[in-house]
């Protein structure tokens, strides 16, 4: 029996740590981290065709704290592109951390882990071209582009609420291009949008009441609280990129 | 005009070049694994992980997973070698409604940096580490790449070297990993059966306690029982593609 016991010590505390504070610290009820989640995929196609691009899929939680976490993967079949993101904002949308493994149609470009502390950015990015690092200021007002479009509504947190009036923010877009000697890191540009207003649309996933925005020339509509993309077109380049699984819990009114 | 045209799809200035197929992309698969008592069946948790094989056959694991009752919710995103040999581990954990840390884990060579942000501030950890070693971030899905590079010719108990971050993330420095051997074993081909399916299983066992049932080329998880503790790990769902 001591043997046993010392046996069962020993995988605990060492081996299988998770499972032995789950056993000691097991409470009832929902997981307290995890106010509510939603998850969905996307497909892109063109606009004319339609011809399939890709798809997408994405889980998104929202903590105690207000904050959120993305995580997206997508297969840009198109571009031969296939990056997976994971993505926190706070609980207004301002990013605090990503990172992202990117691969491109010459292969792997790299992995990139990004974080914002106050005014400043850092961004850590390995791969073919080497290690680089990066420290940039960045606004109050700013998003972080990692080219998967869940998260796309994410840009529009700073949204006055005034319909027909031309807004802008700033964007730290991530370099994604097929050249694997440009490290993944990103550069902060101007973010121009308008929001048209709210609209309620219906896509395979279901009918949404959504915020209808002029995105930078593309259309998008995003659900309200937790800003998730319903559909993003963009007839100049003849894109479309439509929800069409919609799964959640504890989402109430947000849908 | 300064407006950002190329705003989040990459696509928009590259519409030329079509492929009928992602080159990046060998094979996924996407799974559910629900944690289970083993003696009432009750579901205290679930992990969903989506894995990816990348035409150097790499493979990207991206993992949830949440322990309801125990108040852990973790994403992890884990990439290997072909042979199974840890790239790169990032962490995020959060513990009882509190974010504990998010943490970078680069290996180059025998060199693993560890880049780990908590509520506490950062910290750093530089370390050798063997050729022959895997990572214990925590999602169980992970757990099946722990045997690599065990000899199945030899058989019987052997040793393996893994680096086990803390999953209760309990201390300021506790997202940061240790390094320690497990023994482990190869008891045998298996056929077994879950809500996801019928597979042909490896049944490797861990220091006589823990018994993993993994599948196929890529190693993936199908169950994982420690029957002293009365905890059950099933795979429930399994989807995959190319």
């Amino acid at each position: 029996m001591t043997k046993f016991v010392a046996t069962i010590f020993t995988v605990s505390t060492l081996l299988w740590s998770t499972l032995s504070v789950a056993q000691s610290g097991d409470t009832d009820g929902p997981n307290a981290n995890i106010l509510r989640w939603a998850s969905g995929t996307y497909a892109y196609t063109t606009l004319s065709d339609p011809r399939d691009r890709g798809w997408e899929r994405f889980h998104m939680n929202v903590y105690a704290d207000g904050s959120r976490t993305m995580n997206m993967w997508h297969d840009l079949k198109a571009r031969s592109a296939q990056f997976t993101v994971i993505h926190r904002v706070e609980a207004n949308f301002r990013p605090i951390e990503t990172f992202v493994p990117y691969w491109v149609a010459n292969g792997f470009k790299g992995s990139t882990l990004i974080r914002i502390d106050g005014d400043t950015l850092t961004a850590s990015a390995s791969g073919p071209a080497g290690q680089h690092d990066q420290t940039i200021p960045v606004p109050d007002v700013f998003s972080v582009g990692t080219h998967p479009v869940s998260a796309d509504g994410w840009h529009l947190w700073s949204d006055n609420g005034e319909s027909g009036v031309d807004q802008s923010s700033k964007i730290y877009s991530m370099e994604a291009s097929a050249d694997v000697t440009k490290p993944p890191l990103g550069t902060v540009r101007d973010l121009a949008f308008k929001r048209i207003g709210e609209e309620t649309i219906t896509v395979p996933a279901g009918t949404f009441d959504t915020i209808h925005y002029d995105l930078s020339g593309s259309q998008v509509w995003i659900t309200k609280e937790d800003r998730l993309m319903v559909r993003m077109i963009n007839e100049r380049f003849d894109r479309d990129y439509v929800l069409t699984e919609f799964d959640n819990e504890n989402y109430g009114e947000a849908r | 005009m300064k407006i950002l045209t190329s705003l989040c799809l990459l696509s928009f200035s590259l519409q030329t070049a079509w492929a009928a197929d992602n080159v990046n992309i060998t094979r996924w698969a996407k799974g559910t694994i629900e944690y289970r008592s083993l003696s009432t069946g009750e579901v205290s948790g679930s992990e969903d992980w989506h894995m990816t094989v990348h035409p150097d056959g790499s493979r990207t694991m991206a993992a949830r997973n949440r322990l309801d009752q125990a108040g852990f919710q973790r994403h992890v995103t884990y990439r290997v070698a072909e042979n199974f040999r840890p790239l790169e581990v990032t962490s995020v954990y959060w513990v009882k409604g509190e974010w504990r840390g998010t943490g970078l884990f680069s290996i180059t060579g025998n060199q693993l940096d560890a880049f780990v942000k908590t509520p506490d501030g950062l910290i750093r950890q530089s370390r050798t580490v063997p050729e022959n070693f895997s990572m214990i971030p925590h999602p169980l899905s992970t757990n099946a790449w722990n045997s690599w590079y065990y000899d199945k010719a030899k058989g019987g108990p052997q040793t393996v070297t893994v680096y086990d971050m803390d999953a209760g993330a309990q201390a300021v420095s506790s997202m940061l990993g240790k390094v320690y051997d497990q023994t482990i074993a190869f008891i045998g081909e298996e056929e077994m059966t879950t809500p996801a399916g019928t597979f042909t299983v490896d049944h490797w066992r861990v220091e006589d306690i823990v018994d993993l049932y993994v599948t196929g080329p890529d190693a993936l998880m199908v169950r994982f029982q420690w029957i002293p503790a009365d905890r059950d790990y099933v795979l429930t769902s399994l989807e995959t593609g190319s």
